[in-house]
């Protein structure tokens, strides 16, 4: 029953990445697609609880607190980065609005 | 039980992520995308931490402290990456208005 | 203690004087200490050495395979050389304890003195011909630092750089001869190459070994063409004048003639080729120093007519001819030196050294100019001093010598005329610098030197007289060893004395000093216009000119082949990995049978996550925010590969390093401007798609080899051994910090090195501090927050290194996890990455890091285990659990603090650069 759930659940993930790409490849400004980042981070982490459990392998659970923990670094910094951008007119952003 | 319960949270917490990943998908605008994943898709992970925790507590027999841990953490950084997000959004597009009328957000 | 001791004494001596100036101790005091305690160990052996002529040796093997060898020989010539080494050398170190002012750099003075002096006492004493070209290149290094003391100096930088071209290139020279010599003998220790001397002279090869050895004698004792250097080295502080450019660097050439001359020496080649060679530079030489307006120019003129004296007499095939020379190189050594100190206490009591500036100096400084006359009148040949003796020994050789050119005149004639000269400068020196009228004009009033600044002066002066006087008694002996020991044979008797009846070689002398000084008295009308056109020398003019020529020819090349870009570097790389692996691979891939590939659905998903985020990153590889989240989309794929693989270790480091690469990528991104728009022709975009292609299929075929091919893994001995041998459950993190402790330790030491080369090349151009405008406040939410989290991350970095050992972790991960962490708060406070402190003290952590890490080996070592062998300790502690505690925990702690700070010293530097505004061309 665990193992069907576990499938379930990880299909359901799968879809949510796969969503994540979506937007990713669609964007339309860079602030879309580090939105999809992190979205796709925290699905990746549930991935990864989800695994655990199934599975039964509690190693994997300092990744899990890492990509917590850390993942937030990522977004954090190219959100701060776009936002003061160190240019003056920020040439990375992309054409039109969202 | 345990199983049974662990069974559902699982498929609860996966389709909860699903449906915050969904909105950023269908969602029209930027600051309303940003809600699908701080929102909803922190819950499904919490969700599933549930569940870590009940099954290990369970089946494995320990209660340890790390998914509680982790959904702490979930917790403080889930909205400071949407407020970041929002602020770089509104940094680059001042124009864009925020206080909303009802309805305008589905146009 | 014994011989041996003497070169090592110096060259460790060298090591002190920097650390010595920091606890404010004269590092003139090693010096000295060193040079005393040498010349005490040499002359220990004066029983043997000189006076019963044996040799002695000694040999430790260093490289057997290669033939080299630590072999020491101590014989004559040796004991003459190195007696003038420590000798002289311990007069210098006095002199310049109180030449130099005491605020200047001394550690830095005396550092490079000692270590030439271990060199030049190397070469003396060198049995193994290769160990010689070794303390050669010595030399010319430490000499390099010598002359360049005076830093902030455009000439010292020039003439250092001139003379390290010079001396260096000869060297190069000198060891092919040398490895030459060796591949005809068999060996290269001198014993075995005397002995077959003839074996060696018979050799066809045998002019083309004679020519690179003698270009390596000539370079270093400025023989004409390459004497230009000489000069030029004058800009160095005159102590190291009067030490390496009078004593002994440029005797260096002379003496490797003399070691030579057993085995090269004898034959027509060798005659015409050293004795045409020393002639001329003997007469150029002299000529020059006629004209010379520096005192130092003149000096150094009058060494390299000296030294191509001394070339002609090794030349000659006369069986007294290497005594004389000999002879002279002693004398020489002693009168030169005491001449450029006497130049060098005129430099620093008047502050010039412009002969046309300096007048009448008699009357303020008698006493340093009765030394200089003296010492000058030596150089000239007047009898009673030592420069006397081996001129007329001199002369008596070039008369005895066979005939040049098939005539008899030439030599004895040249040895007049370039006597006259000598004797016509020492006159110039001597009359313009002490007599005349009293100079005006001077910075300084002239006076005399403090009292130890002249000491060493006069020794060296009452030296001269005293050989003059005496030179059987004082040095018959020793010459008499070095001369047998320099033909290695019987020599006929021959006593050096005052007096040997009214012979011709007398009547060369009156010839030359009457005649030196009617030249002098009418050198204007001799040489008029002559000055003029010798302004600029020569020789540096066509070695400026060559170098300008190799410079320009190489940007032009640079040019041509568009090595400016990296572009045309990756290519070259890359077609060279193609090669080298369809060479490898291709035979390879016969061998294999297909196997199944079938593979868990899973891991195809992720696969092809990974290569649809790869396909973003190249397609999108003009916008770089898209790239760089398009390249964490791979790294997170990977992430997840290797935890369904179950190697939460690699999954963990590989999310670490893709968050800091990000971080790195978005400090960087900013200088990197846009990508210039692609100009490629589509050939070569054809080439380069070929290119890539084939690097990938190498990369898959490579990959698919390895993992089709049936190989005894090694794993499974890991496995087994880990816990009964490394303590610890965490397999991987025992390979990396037990079994294969010494790599993770050299790739730490890389690590470190490598950070410490981007602070170094960064460090300078970094802001000091960035504008306030540039400086948003933290927002409040970042500020609240950051604290929260950083403690959060340093706490977890500590969870993951002490349960590293059994558990996923270790000091890599850690120290990942904690710089994240950090360099999150420095990004927080400050966008720009600008933060206010220096991170310069990061290479203290780095060099922190790695002695660290090094601890528990070297301990490992004191106990008498092999490096890095590990100790253990199980301690339970609350909430952690079990913690190993051993010496490994030690060494991983330094992997963490190394890693810690290299990311720290990176990051913000990279975020301190200015931004240098986009060219045209980026703007687009």
């Amino acid at each position: 029953m665990l193992t069907i759930a576990g499938t379930i659940a990880a299909a359901c993930l799968a879809l949510a990445c796969a969503c994540c790409l979506w937007r990713l490849v669609r964007g339309p400004t860079s602030l879309d697609r580090v939105l999809a980042l992190d979205t796709l981070v925290m699905n990746s982490a549930a991935l990864v609880v989800v695994f655990t459990i199934v599975h039964g392998r509690e190693e994997m659970f300092e990744l899990v607190f890492v990509i917590s923990l850390l993942g937030l670094v990522s977004t954090l910094s190219l959100a701060r980065f776009i936002e003061t951008g160190r240019f003056g007119s920020d040439p990375f952003e992309e054409e039109g609005d969202g | 039980m345990a199983e049974v319960v662990v069974s559902v949270l699982l498929v609860l917490g996966a389709a909860l992520a699903l449906v915050g990943s969904w909105g950023v998908v269908v969602l029209p605008r930027f600051l309303s995308r940003i809600h699908g994943p701080s929102v909803v898709t922190t819950g499904g992970l919490g969700t599933l931490l549930l569940a870590s925790l009940i099954w290990f507590w369970f089946d494995g027999g320990r209660l340890t402290g790390r998914e509680l841990l982790v959904s702490f953490v979930l917790a403080v950084t889930a909205p400071i990456t949407g407020h970041a997000l929002s602020r770089a959004w509104l940094a680059r597009h001042p124009k864009d208005p925020v206080d909303l009328g009802p309805g305008r957000d589905d146009s | 203690m014994n011989f041996t001791w003497l070169p090592w004494l110096a060259l460790f001596g060298a090591l002190l004087p920097g650390p010595l100036r920091r606890l404010r101790i004269d590092p003139a005091l090693v010096a000295g200490a060193v040079a005393t305690l040498g010349l005490g160990l040499l002359i220990r052996t004066t029983p043997e050495v000189v006076v019963l002529g044996q040799t002695l040796k000694s040999s430790v093997p260093w490289v057997p395979s290669l033939g080299l060898a630590i072999s020491l020989r101590l014989d004559g010539l040796g004991f003459l050389m190195c007696g003038l080494i420590l000798g002289i050398g311990l007069l210098v170190v006095l002199y310049a304890r109180y030449y130099l002012k005491p605020e200047e750099a001394t550690g830095r003075f005396y550092g490079p003195l000692l270590a030439f002096m271990g060199a030049m006492l190397g070469i003396a004493l060198s049995e193994n011909l290769l160990l010689l070209v070794v303390f050669w290149e010595l030399t010319s290094i430490s000499s390099f630092l010598l002359i360049s003391f005076w830093q902030f100096s455009t000439d010292a930088r020039r003439g250092a750089r001139m003379a390290l071209t010079v001396t260096g290139l000869g060297g190069l020279a000198l060891l092919a001869g040398v490895i030459w010599i060796g591949q005809i003998v068999g060996s290269y220790e001198l014993t075995q190459v005397i002995e077959h001397a003839d074996v060696l002279k018979a050799h066809p090869h045998y002019p083309a070994v004679l020519c690179l050895v003698l270009l390596g004698a000539f370079t270093k004792s400025a023989q004409f063409p390459f004497h230009f250097w000489l000069p030029h080295a004058m800009a160095a502080p005159t102590p190291v004048s009067a030490y390496l450019h009078s004593a002994t660097m440029v005797k260096a050439g002379v003496f490797l003639l003399a070691r030579c001359y057993p085995f090269l020496a004898g034959t027509e080649l060798w005659f015409y080729l050293v004795t045409i060679t020393g002639m001329l530079t003997l007469l150029i030489g002299s000529f020059l120093a006629l004209f010379q307006n520096d005192l130092k120019g003149l000096l150094a003129y009058s060494t390299v007519s000296h030294l191509g004296l001394i070339t002609l007499l090794f030349g000659l095939d006369t069986d007294l001819a290497p005594k004389a020379a000999l002879l002279h190189l002693l004398n020489h050594a002693v009168f030169k030196a005491s001449l450029f100190m006497a130049a060098g206490i005129i430099d620093h009591e008047t502050g010039t050294r412009d002969l046309r500036r300096l007048s009448g100096l008699f009357k303020p400084m008698p006493v340093t100019a009765t030394l200089a006359i003296v010492a000058a009148a030596s150089m000239a040949g007047i009898p009673l001093l030592n420069g006397f003796l081996s001129k007329e020994m001199f002369f008596t050789e070039t008369l005895d010598a066979d005939d040049i050119f098939g005539r008899s005149w030439i030599l004895p004639v040249g040895a007049t005329l370039a006597s006259v000269l000598s004797v016509a400068y020492s006159v110039r020196f001597v009359r313009q610098a002490f007599f005349g009228p009293p100079a005006t004009g001077l910075e300084k009033t002239p006076h005399e030197p403090p009292r130890w600044l002249r000491v060493p002066v006069e020794l060296l002066v009452l030296l001269c007289i005293a050989i003059g006087v005496a030179p059987a008694l004082l040095v018959g002996d020793l010459i008499h060893a070095a001369a047998s020991a320099c033909v290695q044979g019987e020599l006929p008797p021959y006593t050096i004395a005052l007096w040997h009846g009214f012979n011709t070689p007398l009547v060369m002398s009156i010839v030359a000093l009457i005649g030196g000084i009617l030249v002098y008295a009418r050198r204007e009308r001799l040489f008029r216009g002559v000055e003029a056109r010798l302004s600029v020398s020569q020789g540096r003019r066509a070695f400026e000119g060559i170098v300008a020529a190799l410079v320009g020819s190489s940007q032009r090349l640079e040019r041509a082949l568009r090595l400016d870009q990296v572009t045309t570097h990756l290519r070259g790389l890359l077609a060279c990995a193609v090669l080298v692996s369809a060479w490898l691979l291709l035979p390879a891939l016969a061998r294999v049978s297909p196997t199944n590939t079938s593979g868990d659905l899973v891991l195809w998903v992720l696969c092809g996550v990974a290569l649809f985020a790869l396909a973003g990153v190249l397609l999108k590889s003009e916008r770089p925010l898209t790239a760089i989240v398009y390249s964490s989309i791979v790294g997170l794929a990977v992430t997840l590969t290797f935890a369904y693989l179950s190697a939460p270790d690699l999954a963990l480091t590989q999310l670490l390093v893709e968050l800091v690469a990000i971080l790195l990528l978005l400090a960087a991104v900013p200088h990197f401007g846009l990508p210039p728009r692609d100009k490629r022709s589509s050939p070569v975009r054809a080439l380069d798609g070929a290119l890539a292609l084939g690097v990938g299929g190498a990369v898959t075929i490579g990959c698919w080899l390895m993992l089709s091919t049936d190989v005894a893994s090694i794993s499974r001995y890991f496995l087994e051994k880990s816990v009964p041998l490394g303590q610890g459950n965490n397999v991987v993190n025992v390979i990396l910090v037990d079994f294969r402790g010494f790599d993770t330790f050299g790739e730490v030491t890389v690590l470190a090195i490598a950070s410490l080369g981007i602070l170094a090349l960064f460090d300078h151009l970094a802001q000091r501090q960035a504008p306030s405008d540039l400086r948003p406040r933290t927002p409040l939410f970042l500020q609240s927050v950051t604290k929260l989290l950083l403690n959060l991350a340093l706490l977890t970095a500590v969870f993951l290194f002490l349960r590293g050992h059994n558990a996923p972790g270790g000091g890599f991960i850690a120290g990942l996890t904690a710089a994240v962490g950090l360099v999150f708060v420095y990004q927080a406070r400050n966008p720009t990455g600008a933060p206010a402190r220096r991170p310069a003290s990061m290479s203290r952590w780095l060099a922190a890091g790695v002695l660290l890490a090094a601890l528990p080996g070297v301990a490992a070592m004191l106990f008498g285990r092999a490096f890095l062998t590990a100790g253990h300790v199980h301690l339970p502690l609350p909430l952690v659990g079990e913690v190993h505690l051993s010496t490994v925990l030690v060494f991983d702690l330094g992997v963490f603090v190394v890693v810690v700070a290299t990311v720290l010293a990176i990051l913000p530097t990279l975020g301190r650069l200015p931004l240098g505004k986009p060219t045209a061309e980026e703007e687009r």
